[in-house]
């Protein structure tokens, strides 16, 4: 059995009177890929938040390896080695690509001599190079961001993420937006990250993509994990055909 | 002749002005409307200490510059974490404090101002107006020297990914409060910088020499020029620094034309004349292609 790398334990995020986030705890194996999935509006976001210290948690533990993060600044928690992406991209659209996967590098803890040096040194552009290469985009090396179609800008942001050398890879909604041939090269390059040993936890609303590539996945609900188990027992777990079917007559559904 | 060595001195310290601008709003996205406090800083600083306590302008130049910057920080920790639309309205605020204290005080001379600051001299020798032009043109070198080494350095594109995007900034692990610091305190200590040059020109200032006018000037530069590129600070304070000179004989029709010229420029030219899809930037790059295509063909 793996080791744990990530462990969630009874988080519970409120904003004003509404629970985003109700006593949810998630594990997460050393080098697999975990799933979040459910309905719009579950807290499948709202737990990345709280995961990369964007939002704090107003209850519950969040530990990475030995370490917690809970309470910590999202740019620590940056350093401790959790990337993410976003369900909407937010590339730095006015900077080249290789400036974005180069500020990946180093998850911003730079030297003091080496902030006054060009970014680009030699060390620094092979890097860029061979993440862009990872994703496919190293011939746009040169473009500015803002730029690209959009399914270039969600391998981009990848490509960022993938630079900083994560322990912990959170994806939001990797594949949005995306057409299906898009999402399958996408879901062909996050197997390829699992297989260097980064850990990877994504939220999906796409239940094909989830179940395709996860090893484990967790459904939420209205702020509660309301399954969790193997892509093939959730499928068949009675809560989560209800949660994203609804109740009533077969062939009503509305998914 | 001595009118055109001072216009070009007013020029000088403008592009200290609009660099050290550019490069909190430029370069690091934080709006910054109260530029001219810091101007006023720098000048009432050197201005004290040659006049007041003694020092002569070579030891009070980069005192003022970093009292000037150690305002910039204090301000700068209070309210760098404001919303963009917040931090503007701060600043100018701050603008109209430092004012009201300059005006205040009679340690500032209130109302009427501080006098007989010194030009600075040389071995004995005291500098006229000619020679120490020259002084404040070295000076602008080396602003532009640093300012061409941050924009080309890993700070310089850390802080530009800063005014990108905040949230991306912080989960790729960068300190972007202590980023916008960095640029506010660097930004600061140049108009701290222009203070000083400033006040050793006029060898008298008073409090509204640096008023809220002033910060909208400088910012007028940055923005006509283009924030966030090396050279657009620059273009813009030789414009509107000169441009009130030359067209003296429109007299009051001046800031009319000038406020319009800025309405037709953020309407169609947003980023600049030297930013991104400016007509200047775009028809420079035609222009260099053909050149270069007429080359290869006689070649």
């Amino acid at each position: 059995m793996a080791d744990r790398l990530f462990r969630a334990e009874g988080v519970t995020k409120r904003f004003g009177g509404l629970t985003a986030l109700k006593d949810v705890s998630i594990e997460v194996d050393e080098g697999s890929i975990f799933a979040v999935i459910g309905p719009n509006g579950a807290g499948k976001t709202t737990l990345f938040n709280v995961v990369s210290g964007v939002y704090r948690a107003d209850e519950g533990a969040i530990w990475l390896g030995g370490s917690t993060l809970h309470g910590l600044g999202t740019h620590r928690i940056a350093r401790l080695g959790v990337a993410r992406t976003f369900q909407i991209t937010r590339l730095f659209k006015q900077l080249s690509v290789m400036d974005n996967v180069i500020l990946g590098l180093g998850r911003g803890d730079i030297p003091m001599g080496g902030l006054i040096r060009g970014p680009r040194s030699k060390e620094a552009v092979d890097k860029a190079l061979e993440t862009l290469a990872a994703v496919g985009l190293e011939k746009s090396a040169d473009t500015k961001a803002g730029t690209l179609p959009y399914g270039d800008q969600r391998r981009v942001e990848l490509a960022r993420a993938m630079a900083m050398k994560p322990r912990l890879l959170l994806l939001d909604e990797p594949c949005a937006g995306l057409t299906h041939h898009e999402a399958v090269n996408l879901a062909e390059v996050v197997r390829q990250v699992r297989d260097t040993g980064v850990t990877v936890v994504l939220v999906e609303h796409n239940m094909h993509v989830a179940m395709g590539l996860a090893d484990h996945v967790a459904v939420l609900d209205h702020g509660e994990k309301i399954a969790e188990g193997t892509p093939e027992t959730v499928q068949r777990n009675p809560l989560v055909i209800e949660a994203y079917l609804g109740r009533g007559e077969s062939g009503e559904s509305h998914a | 002749m001595l009118y055109l060595v001072t216009v070009s001195t007013m020029v000088c310290i403008y592009i200290i002005l609009a660099s050290g601008l550019n490069i909190i709003t430029g370069y690091a996205g934080q709006p910054n409307l109260g530029h001219a406090a810091f101007f006023g800083i720098g000048a009432y600083a050197s201005a004290l200490l040659t006049t007041k306590v003694g020092l002569s302008f070579w030891a009070a130049m980069p005192l003022a510059v970093v009292i000037a910057a150690s305002v910039g920080f204090v301000l700068g920790i209070i309210s760098l974490r404001l919303r963009e639309d917040f931090l503007a309205i701060t600043t100018i605020g701050v603008n109209f404090v430092v004012v009201s204290v300059f005006l205040y005080f009679d340690y500032f001379g209130r109302a009427l101002g501080l006098g007989g600051i010194p030009r600075p001299s040389i071995f004995g020798h005291v500098l006229n107006k000619p020679e120490y032009l020259v002084l404040v043109v070295f000076l602008v070198a080396a602003v532009l020297l640093v300012c061409w080494v941050f924009s080309r350095s890993r700070l310089g594109l850390m802080v530009s990914a800063v005014r990108e995007d905040e949230l991306a900034a912080h989960s790729l692990g960068l300190n972007v409060t202590a980023l916008k610091l960095a640029a506010f305190v660097f930004g600061t200590a140049l108009a701290g910088l222009g203070g000083s040059v400033y006040a050793h020109f006029m060898t008298f200032i008073s409090p509204y020499d640096f008023a809220f006018p002033v910060s909208i000037t400088v910012m007028c530069m940055v923005v006509l020029g283009g924030a966030g590129t090396f050279w657009g600070p620059v273009v813009g304070a030789i414009i509107l620094a000169s441009a009130p000179e030359i067209m003296r004989f429109i007299q009051q029709y001046r800031m009319l034309i000038y406020g319009g010229l800025l309405a037709v420029l953020m309407i169609f030219q947003p980023a600049g004349l030297l930013g991104a899809d400016s007509v200047f930037v775009r028809g420079g790059a035609r222009l260099v292609a053909r050149v270069r295509g007429r080359v290869v063909q006689s070649g």
